[in-house]
């Protein structure tokens, strides 16, 4: 799931649930660039702006939020002020995902139609609303 | 007095050099940047090729150039922003016979143009050279 969030700002981020870890290597195999190219690199930012940069909803739920929030829509509505219906359909996916990652200030291209279906095959994944 | 609440933005242009080899095209570019038609990347520099079409404001055939070059006139209404950078390759592309393109991007158009208008990159291959170090925020 690649689900675009407008918040109370008016910011575009982005909840990517991903159903396996991918590396780095193979995102990069996917997005099947040339080495050393201009491509490369851009696709490289990509991968790391979401898998290491970004903040991995899940995990932190597991790990340190868990006992304070009873369930994973209330962390999502409580702690990231999401509206009640995208938290629940996020949390839909809590159980098949192996990391559920908030995307922040995603490259401008991202924001189009273009992009979106870019991280949908990169990542292996669907764009939902 | 108007009072604005929230974010206001500040829209930018910046200029790019594209020196090619004969006349610039998709698959040059394609190449440079280093995708196929496999590639899921593929359609965003597809779009980047005519986000750069449609920008060019001065086309130069250097290999007419004769005598000493006044950059700075032949380049068009925006030569002044031309770096140091980019006149160099000019002159060296000059002995070769390039054609130069020389253009901007806007912040404020499509999502895709807005991006590269605001990074910044300088790619050169054997049939092309691109400078679009200027577009940095």
């Amino acid at each position: 799931m690649i689900k675009a969030v407008v918040d109370s700002h008016n910011s575009t981020t982005y909840v990517i649930s991903a159903p396996t870890l991918v590396s780095e290597s193979v995102f990069l195999q996917r997005a099947a660039v040339r080495p050393n190219s201009y491509a490369e690199r851009l696709a490289t930012r990509v991968y790391r702006d979401i898998f290491i940069k970004s903040l991995n909803l899940k995990r932190d739920y597991d790990l340190y939020y868990k006992v304070e929030y009873g369930d994973f829509s209330k962390y999502l509505r409580s702690r990231h002020l999401l509206h009640r219906a995208e938290a629940a359909d996020i949390a839909s996916v809590y159980g098949t995902s192996a990391a559920i990652f908030r995307y922040e200030y995603p490259m401008s291209f991202v924001q189009s139609g273009l992009g979106e279906i870019l991280l949908q095959k990169l990542l292996n994944t669907e764009v939902g609303q | 007095m108007k009072i604005r609440a929230g974010f206001v933005s500040n829209s930018s242009s910046t200029s790019f050099l594209i020196i090619s080899k004969g006349a610039f095209t998709r698959a040059q570019l394609l190449r440079l940047m280093g995708v196929d038609a496999k590639s899921p990347m593929y359609k965003l520099f597809d779009q980047l090729y005519d986000e750069f079409t449609n920008g060019v404001d001065e086309k130069v055939d250097l290999g007419a150039v004769q005598g000493n070059a006044h950059w700075n006139r032949l380049m068009g209404p925006r030569a002044e922003r031309l770096s140091d950078r980019m006149i160099e390759k000019l002159e060296a592309y000059r002995q070769r016979g390039w054609t130069a393109y020389y253009g901007h991007l806007d912040s404020e158009s499509s999502p895709v143009q807005t991006f590269f208008c605001i990074d910044s990159f300088e790619e050169e291959n054997d049939e092309m050279y691109l400078n679009g170090l200027e577009c940095a925020w």
